[in-house]
């Protein structure tokens, strides 16, 4: 399986081919990073939307120094930084559901929504986007090391919310 | 959990659950976590949690987003540069007819010259657009494996192990990254040893080292890095065009003294980081063709009954030195403590013996 650099490059030589490919990775990754952050569904969608044009728009800008995986997310980021600026109410953690599969996924996003913000971001970049403590450090602009303290600081704060839940 | 007792901080614990320690480090962990029952718990706490979050699944996205991105055009591909300029070049390729036509005109023929000038134009422009196009990233390559293998073995003969493993490592090609001996008192000997073995020969050693003594576990890992060096290699030839294209300007520019500085700084800034990738891509490609072999070798622990008797011997021996140095050291304190208080007595009793002597004749 060609790496996702691979299949950039190839796009930007002109290739719609590896372009679908790697839509076909990263659309479900992407609308799962907005959704879990947005209140509204459909503005998930179109921003993940947005980031996959965006994609096409700057092919040339692309520098295989970074990985594509990071250069995605760093546009979902600007994308969505921009959305909470426009409505400052779309936060989705916390809020209630608007389609709570089960008691078990709306007492995740409660507790995640009592998290400092900026670790919940970083817990949630690595639980669910599954990224490296390098790749969070270098898309939210910090340091190694606080990474990793404040990821274990979320991590034992959600522990002891499930101690607490315990009957 | 004191720190004293677990020398893992619970926080190194979940960056090893994560995959974030260092080869090394990762390995001491396990070793750690393996008969730890506190770190155990904090690691099963912390992957309830991670269990936990992932609760929270997400529908599928809708068809939408596909029909916007699919209906997108795709930009178009960047224009070759001799395409971009095509203008210059046929204005270049006039101007040389032209003076060729001239020349002849004159009456002399430096028609080859002209033409060798026209050609390295277009190999020159030619040339920095491959070198863009097609970095390695794009051919096929074969997966490139880090291997680590784990072995523990017991073995009856401890130095007869300890010799093969030397005559192993020596015919496999290897060499040794650590080495520890242990060899308590009561209890039997142990190796652990780090060795590093040419990756091909890595199947061999280890079919060599079971031949040891008796496995008791053996794990292999293979971490795939082939992701790691493709894009290190794209980072570094990308790097290498960069440092090319600013020594290019600075060997053309004419501008001011702080512009070459500028560039001249950008250039120590682009080397830097060459040489950090250079070493980086040493140190992955070290890893790669030489596999890590973590030998753990136990001594068959047999206790030795045959030592009483020249045990005993030596505790009568010992007692009666202990004896004699008893007497000794009872006879120098009784000399010690006269010679200290024998003037004092002496002084005192002397004082005593009139008034002493005076009071019993009265009482009788």
């Amino acid at each position: 399986m060609a790496s996702d650099e691979a299949l950039m490059l190839e796009f930007q030589a002109g290739s719609r081919g590896a372009f679908d490919e790697l839509f076909a990775r990263y659309r479900q990754p992407l609308f799962g990073y907005f959704r879990r952050r947005l209140a509204s569904r459909e503005r998930a969608e179109e921003l993940t939307q947005e980031t996959f044009l965006a994609v096409l728009r700057a092919t040339r800008r692309y520098q295989p120094r970074a990985l594509v995986r990071t250069y995605l997310y760093a546009i979902a980021i600007r994308l969505l930084a921009a959305e909470r600026r426009r409505t400052p109410a779309a936060d989705a953690p916390g809020d209630p559901p608007c389609d709570p599969r089960n008691d078990e996924t709306l007492w995740v996003r409660q507790a995640l929504g009592r998290l400092n913000p900026l670790e919940r971001e970083i817990l949630m970049l690595r639980e669910y986007e599954d990224l490296s403590y390098a790749e969070i450090a270098d898309l939210l602009h910090l340091p190694l090391n606080t990474v990793r303290t404040r990821l274990f600081r979320a991590r034992m704060a959600l522990k002891g919310a499930l101690e607490a839940r315990k009957p | 959990m004191r720190p004293d007792m677990h020398p893992i901080e619970p926080e190194e614990l979940m960056a090893y659950l994560d995959g974030e320690l260092s080869e090394a480090r990762a390995s001491e962990t396990a070793r750690h976590l393996a008969h730890c029952r506190d770190c155990q718990a904090v690691a099963a706490e912390m992957q309830s949690v991670s269990r936990t979050l992932l609760a929270w699944e997400i529908e599928e996205a809708g068809p939408g987003v596909e029909r916007a991105v699919n209906a997108a055009p795709l930009p178009a591909p960047p224009r070759p540069l001799w395409k971009s300029r095509m203008p210059w070049i046929f204005a270049m390729a006039a101007a040389v007819i032209g003076a060729m036509v001239l020349v002849r005109i004159q009456g002399t023929h430096p028609v080859s010259r002209a033409e060798l000038l026209t050609e390295p134009v277009e190999v020159k422009q030619a040339a920095p657009e491959q070198n863009e196009a097609g970095p390695p990233a794009n051919e096929p390559r074969e997966p490139q494996v880090a291997r680590t293998a784990q072995i523990t073995l017991t073995a009856s003969d401890f130095p007869a192990a300890r010799a093969a493993l030397d005559e192993i490592l020596k015919r496999r090609g290897g060499h040794i990254g650590s080495l520890t001996l242990g060899s308590p008192p009561d209890a039997g000997r142990t190796l652990d040893a780090v060795l590093r073995v040419p990756a091909a020969q890595l199947d061999a050693a280890l079919a060599d080292v079971r031949r040891l003594g008796r496995v008791e576990t053996e794990q292999q890992t293979g971490e795939e890095v082939t992701r790691q060096v493709v894009d290190l290699d794209a980072r570094l030839a990308n790097s290498r065009n960069t440092e090319q294209r600013l020594a290019d300007i600075l060997r053309h520019t004419a501008g001011k003294i702080s512009d070459v500085l500028e560039v001249e700084k950008e250039i120590g800034r682009v080397r830097g980081e060459i040489e950090q990738m250079e070493a980086e891509r040493k140190s992955l490609a070290d890893r790669i063709s030489f596999a890590t072999l973590n030998v753990r070798l136990n001594e068959e622990y047999k206790a030795h009954l045959a030592t009483s008797t020249p045990y005993g011997l030596s505790r009568l021996r010992n007692s009666a030195v202990e004896g004699y140095r008893n007497a000794a050291g009872s006879l120098t304190g009784a000399a010690a403590f006269l010679l200290s208080a024998g003037p004092s007595l002496v002084l005192w009793a002397a004082i005593l013996f009139f008034p002493a002597r005076y009071l019993w004749r009265k009482i009788r």
